[in-house]
């Protein structure tokens, strides 16, 4: 909504103050590049990224898959229970995104790959604290508000007549 | 859920976390309920969102049998 509300404002504004869109790219890579491959290819990403600033990166580190993943390449079914899995988070404009996905298909050595719009602080799930909506009842225990102490004793027969009548009009 | 495992909140849930998208997953492999995990409506759909994009890259599996 807060953002519906800016747009209304007159585009008077530098154009700085438009925010350049967060993207991380995820994506394993075959394990048979080795050790000594996987920077070619993460290099080869980088390049298709361009200019883009780099936010993060998580260097390509071998995992075991959850599943095995197959692969049809020039007619040959391929399985693979491993790879080296890596991310790049970086900012880039909107319209550079597809010539990302394209090459990520169509480089052999990328096995599988995402693509996600994200955020630019690290969304490692920490914890929140609680919050309040006051800093006023923090720590305090809520009491509940006194009462007129009710007095005990008889009653006569004419005065709780009269009382139900007050009350029933 | 155990209490010790009881995150009231996030802002958000990385598909990375595999550690974090396991808690809220049952021995299947299935999401639990929200009922089970606690979280709120957003913070829910969050989850599913990061467990489908850490299936699909392979970092949890879609079924255990």
């Amino acid at each position: 909504m807060a953002e519906k509300a800016q747009g209304t404002e007159p585009s008077s504004q530098a154009p700085a103050a438009v925010k350049t869109p967060i993207y991380e790219v995820g994506f394993h890579i075959v394990p048979a590049v080795g050790d000594d491959g996987v920077q070619a290819v993460v290099d080869k990403i980088r390049k298709v990224i361009g200019n883009a600033e780099i936010i993060a990166e998580g260097v390509p580190a071998k995992m075991s898959l959850a599943y095995t993943i197959e692969r049809a390449t020039q007619g040959k079914r391929e399985k693979f229970s491993e790879a080296y899995f890596g991310w790049i988070k970086f900012a880039t404009e909107r319209e550079n995104i597809a010539a990302l996905e394209e090459m990520l298909r169509n480089t052999k050595e990328v096995l599988r790959s995402i693509v996600i719009n994200t955020v630019r602080e690290d969304i490692s799930t920490q914890p929140r604290r609680a919050v309040f909506a006051s800093d006023r009842l923090e720590g305090e225990t809520i009491k509940a508000p006194a009462r007129a102490k009710e007095e005990g004793g008889e009653v006569s027969e004419t005065d709780l007549n009269k009382s139900i009548d007050a009350l029933t009009g | 859920m155990a209490k010790d495992n009881y995150i009231p909140q996030f802002s958000r849930i990385d598909y990375k976390d595999v550690e974090m998208i396991k808690k809220f997953l049952n021995p299947h492999g299935k999401i639990m309920a929200r009922r089970r995990t606690g979280l709120s409506a957003a913070n829910q759909r969050a989850l599913s969102e990061a467990v489908k994009r850490a299936r699909f890259m392979a970092l949890v599996p879609y079924i255990v049998r």
